[in-house]
């Protein structure tokens, strides 16, 4: 987690309303600096201005840390709809239809697969359908676009990858 | 084009929409319906709150947009005349709220709700899912509130595509005021946000920063233009736009009112293409001066202290533009770059000089590497076509020499040494036009006052 290592100001010389320039700049400990320039009025006292900042500074980065970690562990749940829209309509048809014979019949990929390939995309995606929300990174997700993309019905073979990574 | 009614207190999006008395439910419900071109009117009294993602997809084109116009519905008048607000569309219990297609909507309110592991998805324009593009909303005389006090809970515009095909979204707002709810949340663009007239509203915190750039792959560049919108509720501690993000953004600020002490940027540029931060007349005091200009190598502030006798002013106030360079500038290509000063030539075929002042503080004068003055003329007879003119050294590997000395008066409170000196070119006009003038600042570190007022002879 970032932290802030050092704080300082410097004011510049008034201008002709009485408000000077001040720049403020904080050092984070991985390098970066986070710097501020502003007008001030004589009311205003830069010192307690940093200080307050520094300290809302590092709550932000807390934060912001928090929101990485949450969004970085794959574990954001989509709904349906959301991730429909990750796939291409093709894709979506055979979603919808795979169990519809007429369409099943006239889809070459779907006419291609083995009795029990076609089991297996049944039972993904009944649990697919079953489930309340879509967690990329959970293991029936994965394993059901994984085995779509093994038995040919996706658009391609970087499909996949697209869809649990994109 | 057909009309559509839309009222939560007595509509059903089983009934078609055509009248009030079979008005749809949600604005969703009269989107599904309608086609471009269509105008859908929502009765002042609505008020729709949906407990799930809520995707607003209107089925306008550039060409046709679909009008979603707030009314005044007393006496159930068909079509409606009198626009009125009071409409509410809203997201709740942690959702998000993504305007997509293309629409005008007019006296709505339109609130969001996204919280907790909803964050995925935003209230924004074409913020949400991956197969959207083109999406552009105009919101006129209604609101943009954030309901929902989670961190991540920003305002959107654009995001970022799942595939390496970029999406492009617009929101343009008009008259229309915004709101956030924690101080973390802001406006995050990956995409064209214009924001002409309203307020921001403060009442239940200001953010930290008011505009963000998107900072994910594949996303499109965030672009900003914020005029005529009272920003006094940002204060001291906060600023208008937090650098960082995707390059290549552009954030534009004019006429608006700031608070006190509100800084313009904060952080550290992370691209040396952007993005570029401009603000033209805009200050919490009674001003008509203020700007500022923010690049990767710096920035450019107004001064009106120490100014040259006879220089640029307002009128009643001398002004001078102060170039502050920071550690990266160098010469050719990392620079401070001045506004463009223009001035109107009607001579032709014969040499004109333009001459800019400028003042620091050193007693080694600066060369031709480290500030230069380059002014485009129309060079060309019988086309618009620029020409370049500049006092810089004539190439990378020549030798920099002593830009001229002068003899100007400058107020030069608290300098140690204060250096006068003056950048000039010769150049011969073949069109009438305006001349075109920008100082370039090339050293590192340095502090160089400039009279934006030009002297052409």
């Amino acid at each position: 987690m970032a932290s802030i290592i050092s704080s300082n100001y410097t004011a510049g010389h008034p201008q002709q309303d009485g408000r000077r320039f001040i720049k403020e700049s904080h050092l984070l400990d991985d390098g970066r600096s986070v710097d501020f320039e502003y007008l001030a009025d004589e009311q205003i006292n830069p010192a307690a201005v940093m200080t307050d900042r520094a300290s809302r500074l590092s709550a932000e980065l807390q934060a912001q840390d928090a929101i990485i970690a949450e969004a970085s562990n794959g574990s954001m749940p989509l709904t349906h709809r959301q991730f429909r829209k990750r796939l291409s309509v093709a894709e979506q048809l055979i979603f919808d239809n795979f169990d519809v014979a007429e369409f099943a019949t006239s889809n070459p990929k779907i006419a291609a697969l083995s009795i029990e390939q076609r089991a297996n995309v049944r039972t993904g995606l009944a649990t697919y359908r079953d489930a309340q929300d879509i967690r990329l990174d959970d293991p029936d997700t994965q394993m059901l676009v994984g085995m779509l993309s093994a038995y040919g019905l996706l658009d391609s073979a970087e499909r996949a990858g697209e869809i649990l990574n994109g | 084009m057909a009309n559509f009614y839309v009222r939560s207190t007595d509509g059903n999006n089983t009934d078609n929409g055509s009248t009030w008395a079979l008005a749809k439910a949600t604005l969703a419900g009269a989107f599904a319906a309608c086609a471009a071109g269509d105008t859908v009117f929502v009765s002042k009294r609505h008020s729709e709150a949906t407990g799930a993602m809520l995707t607003l997809a209107s089925p306008g084109t550039l060409a046709a947009p679909v009008y979603v116009i707030g009314v005044d519905d007393t006496g159930n008048p068909q079509p409606p005349t009198v626009a009125q607000s009071g409409a509410v569309i809203s997201s709740t219990s942690g959702w998000g709220l993504d305007l997509q297609g293309v629409a005008y909507c007019s006296n709505i309110e339109i609130v969001c709700d996204i919280s907790g592991s909803n964050y995925a998805a935003f209230l924004g324009v074409g913020s949400h899912g991956s197969s959207t593009n083109n999406n552009y909303w105009l919101v006129e005389n209604g609101a943009l509130y954030q309901k929902s006090a989670h961190v991540g809970s920003f305002i959107k515009v654009g995001q970022a595509a799942s595939t390496s095909a970029r999406k492009q979204s617009a929101l343009r707002l008009k008259n229309t005021p915004v709101r956030f709810v924690n101080a973390s949340q802001k406006l995050e663009l990956m995409g064209d946000f214009d924001w002409e007239g309203g307020t921001l509203n403060t009442t239940t915190v200001a953010p930290t920063a008011l505009v963000a750039f998107g900072s994910v792959d594949n996303a499109a560049v965030g672009i900003a233009r914020i005029t005529g919108v009272d920003l006094s509720g940002l204060a001291i501690g906060n600023s208008l736009v937090a650098l960082g993000g995707n390059p290549g953004g552009r954030a534009v600020f004019a006429n608006c009112k700031l608070g006190s002490g509100v800084s313009i940027t904060s952080g550290a540029y992370t691209s040396p293409i952007g993005p570029l931060v401009s603000v033209e007349n805009c200050d919490s005091a009674d001003t008509n001066y203020r700007a500022g200009w923010f690049f990767p190598a710096g920035s450019v502030l107004t001064e009106t202290t120490l100014v040259r006798t006879g220089g640029a002013s307002d009128g009643t106030t001398a002004i001078s533009w102060k170039m502050d360079s920071n550690a990266d500038a160098d010469y050719p290509m990392v620079t401070v770059e001045s506004p463009t000063i223009s001035i109107w030539n009607d001579t032709v075929g014969s040499s004109k000089t333009v001459t800019v002042e400028i003042l620091h503080d050193s007693a080694t004068n600066m060369t031709d590497g480290e500030i230069w003055l380059e002014v485009q003329y129309l060079g060309t007879s019988g086309f618009p076509l620029s020409s370049f003119a500049s006092d810089a050294k004539s190439s990378f590997i020549a030798t920099a020499a002593d830009q001229a000395t002068s003899s100007e008066t400058w107020t030069t409170t608290g300098m140690t040494s204060p250096n006068k000196q003056k950048l000039s070119v010769t150049f011969t006009p073949q069109e009438k036009g305006y001349l075109q003038a920008n100082v370039y600042l090339a050293k590192a570190s340095k502090t160089v006052y400039v009279d934006p007022k030009l002297t052409v002879a």
